[in-house]
């Protein structure tokens, strides 16, 4: 269905001109004594069309649905003060004076007549929004039938409305003559009255302060609202309009009955106010830290949070909040209220262990109302800081474990009640959830970033690792590399000399992750610079470290081996930093070989140490014969029980099997280190590189 | 996985930290913290005794890398004593015996710093 829009300014121009037809009337009838029945009745529909008008008027204005009990209660002195004046000073001006003999009320003068219209033009625009306001406190807080009740009465009030115009007889409750059927609803209208008026919840929800101050208003309230009816309303409105007449007195009715009901009920609260603020408090401060904290993932900052809203509620003199670190297995102070930084080196100092210990080992609330009388009496000396009473409460995590303790104190004794131990509680276990949340989200977040690192640091090795395998004539060469889970650093390179001479570099970076690729990308930057201009492995190396020294964590170092094969003179000349050693097949006497020549890691020394220790070797290869470089992640693959795989068993299987090729050789070799591992990880990356000449 | 320990025996002038189980990175931190406490005492004799430990890792060696430049311009040292063979293979591949002086057992380190006193 459409609504119909009316614009708001036709509702003042509309009320404006009836109000002026019913001023006019009594104007006429005050002159003529002639009185048509029929006129009478247009009359009183005109003054309650303009109270209906009005209403309609004020249901667009924003007060109406006005929600806040404060500004409610505002409203409504401020509209009955205003009533209170408009009216009085009319009255004192105008001085009307009206005959009590006939009902209704018949203005005495012109003046009086004019006092009758402005009495009820101010009763009909303050009297409607006062009660307006009543009804807006009412549904403060909904309850059952609130709104049926509500129609019930209107229709009543209407009816009496109707009744009392068409019998002219007062609501006196005499129920006598034609008074009966207007007083019968109008009794009726008072019971619903009555029932709406105990409707008052809002009361409940003031504070003390406000509670005080209202029930002091409301004493003054109920007196002048008693008064005003008599004052007022009594002879000018029902002398102007019946209907409006009937309608004021029934508004006055409800509005003496809320207002002293209301009085009665904030004077009944106002011993229980006091207890009534603290629980709103506490239930609100809780609501407050679960929304605040539920968004706040930052260590840190909860901590402080809790500690700050926990003084607030508990009113405590000074908080302090200690973090138990399981590593340590000790506690640190993690945030603190009202204390300054002396003081909380001075309670870091204290002897304060014996609390934390009482409450690690019984995960309970300690609590002592006395502490002169309790076993820590002297727990604060040092403190410049007068405490009668302490409580501590521990923040326990999901599996039950403390992570924290949540300590405050008060310069009273007794300062701690039952509710404030339970309130305290209450903070502690919100803050537990929180703080573990928080580290869970560290975690979490941490793990990805580190898997995200790996993958670069991956994808870095993948890259650095030479794409394909040389293809030399007379030369068979293969490698392989598996990597662990977290990037190991094996590194490999291969390149050519103008002489037709293959050189080659396996090492492995110390350290993992993207540190290690990093280091491994800097190596072989180098040696691919310097494999241009130098031929000898040694000199490669020596070069190597120099220029890496510099550019190198203390803590880090590669393990390099450098060859070269020159296949004419059939030879492996190569120098070892460190790196595993060289093993090499002999097709003549079938024997395998290691060399493990002298040599220490790059990295570990600046050059003169480097140098004087570094050897090149030199050995004869001939065809048929096996070459295999390594890095330790093959050497040190653990099986299950701890045993490493070890050189010796490379050896075997490279000389059980040396009639092979390269690949199906690599092929038994990646078997037998699976078959070894039988379903363990790698913790370090495996690199071989296989040479048959 | 495994785990790691130190236990310390302080001397007349020498400290001993006790290594036992296994040395990678992930448990290196326990040991940078233990030389990086003993520093903070101003102890700059220090024999790392590993009669006790299974395993080492390169990030375990990189420790005692990043150390001792430090402790030898205050005129101390680290010294290795009872490593295991498993162990001092790894030492041994990447050179370390050429910059760190490795004794059989414990005492001997003691009097070599005696001696140096």
């Amino acid at each position: 269905m459409k609504r119909i829009s009316i614009p708001k300014s036709f509702f003042p121009v509309i009320i404006g001109v009836l109000v002026l037809i019913t001023f006019l009337y009594d104007v006429l009838k005050y002159y003529s004594s002639v009185n048509f029945a029929s006129w009478n009745y247009i009359n009183e529909t005109i003054n309650l069309l303009i109270v209906i008008l009005y209403y309609f008027y004020l249901r667009t204005r924003p007060f109406y649905n006005e929600t806040n009990v404060q500004k409610n209660l505002k409203n409504f002195i401020k509209l009955l003060a205003l009533l209170y004046v408009v009216v009085f000073s009319f009255k004192l001006i105008l001085n009307p004076t009206f005959t009590a003999s006939i009902f209704p009320q018949q203005p005495e003068s012109m003046i009086s007549v004019l006092y009758s219209n402005i009495a009820t033009l101010a009763a009909i625009l303050l009297f409607t929004p006062i009660i307006i306001t009543l009804k807006n406190l009412i549904k403060y807080k909904r309850k059952k039938r609130t709104g049926l009740y509500f129609s019930i009465t209107l229709f009543f009030a209407l009816s009496t409305v109707i009744l009392t115009v068409v019998f002219v007889a007062p609501l006196d409750l005499s129920f006598q003559d034609n008074a009966v059927y207007n007083n019968i609803t109008f009794s009726i209208t008072m019971v619903f009255l009555f029932i709406i008026a105990t409707r008052n919840s809002w009361i409940t929800y003031l504070s003390r302060k406000e509670k005080i101050y209202y029930s002091l208003i409301g004493i003054v309230l109920v007196w002048l609202i008693i008064k005003l009816f008599d004052i007022t309303f009594k002879e000018p409105v029902t002398a102007h309009s019946l209907a409006l007449g009937s309608l004021a007195n029934m508004g006055w009715i409800f509005l003496s009955i809320y207002s002293v009901m209301a009085t009665l009920f904030l004077l009944l609260q106002l011993p229980t106010a006091r207890v009534f603020d603290r629980k709103m408090r506490e239930v609100n401060s809780l609501y407050d830290l679960s929304r605040t904290i539920s968004a706040e993932y930052d260590h840190d900052k909860l901590v402080h949070m809790v500690t700050d809203m926990s003084t607030e509620v508990i009113e405590s003199n000074f908080t302090w909040l200690e973090l138990y670190d399981e590593v340590l297995q000790s506690f640190k102070i993690g945030a603190f209220k009202n204390l300054n930084d002396e003081e909380i080196i001075t309670l870091g100092n204290m002897k304060r262990t014996a609390v934390n210990d009482l409450i690690l080992s019984s995960k309970k609330t300690y609590v002592t109302n006395d502490i002169y009388k309790s076993e820590f009496g002297k727990l604060f000396d040092d403190l410049n800081k007068k405490v009668g009473s302490f409580a501590g409460v521990p923040l326990l995590s999901s599996k039950g474990d403390i992570i924290g303790i949540l300590y405050s104190a008060k310069s009273a004794i007794l300062g701690f009640d039952p509710d404030d131990v339970n309130l305290l509680e209450a903070y502690a276990s919100q803050a537990a959830i929180a703080l573990e949340n928080a580290q869970l989200l560290k975690i979490s977040l941490e793990r990805e970033r580190m898997e995200r690192e790996l993958q670069i640091a991956r994808e870095v090795q993948r890259r650095l690792l030479p794409q394909k395998t040389p293809e030399i004539e007379n030369l068979q060469v293969d490698t392989l590399t598996i990597t662990a889970y977290e990037v190991g650093g094996d590194y490999y390179d291969f390149f050519y000399s103008n002489n037709g001479n293959l050189g080659m570099v396996i090492g492995d970076v110390s350290g993992k992750g993207t540190s290690a690729a990093f280091y491994m990308a800097e190596t072989k930057g180098i040696i691919q610079s310097l494999a241009r201009n130098y031929e000898s492995p040694r000199d490669i190396l020596i070069n190597t470290n120099k220029l890496l020294y510099s550019s190198m964590e203390k803590k880090s170092f590669i393990s390099l081996l450098a060859a070269n094969i020159d296949l004419k003179k059939k030879s492996l000349t190569f120098a070892r930093a460190g790196h595993c050693p060289i093993i090499h097949f002999n097709a003549k006497n079938k024997n395998t070989s290691m060399f493990k020549t002298k040599g220490i890691a790059v990295g570990l020394d600046s050059g003169q140490i480097f140098d004087s220790t570094l050897e090149e070797y030199k050995i004869k290869v001939n065809k048929n014969d096996i070459i295999a470089f390594y890095t330790d992640g093959l050497s040190e693959a653990r099986a299950a029980n701890g045993e490493e795989f070890g050189e010796e068993r490379l050896c075997k299987i490279i000389k059980d099997n040396s009639d092979l090729d390269v690949k199906p050789l690599k092929e038994v070799i990646i078997d037998s280190i699976l078959g070894f591992l039988d379903g363990q990880n790698l913790h370090d990356d495996l690199t071989l590189v296989l040479i048959k000449i | 996985m495994s785990g790691f320990d130190i236990s310390r025996s302080d001397f007349n002038n020498v400290t001993a930290l006790h290594l036992s189980g296994f040395l990678d990175a992930h448990t290196v931190p326990v040991f940078e913290d233990a030389i990086q406490g003993l520093l903070k005492e101003n102890i700059y004799n220090i024999i790392v005794n590993m009669q006790n430990l299974d395993y080492i890792s390169s990030a375990g060696l990189g420790v005692f890398m990043g150390f001792i430049e430090e402790i030898r311009e205050q005129g101390g040292d680290i010294k290795l004593s009872n490593l295991s063979a498993k162990v001092y293979k790894v030492f041994d591949l990447l050179g370390f015996p050429a910059l760190f002086e490795i004794f059989d057992d414990e005492n001997s380190a003691k009097s070599k710093f005696g001696q140096s006193e």
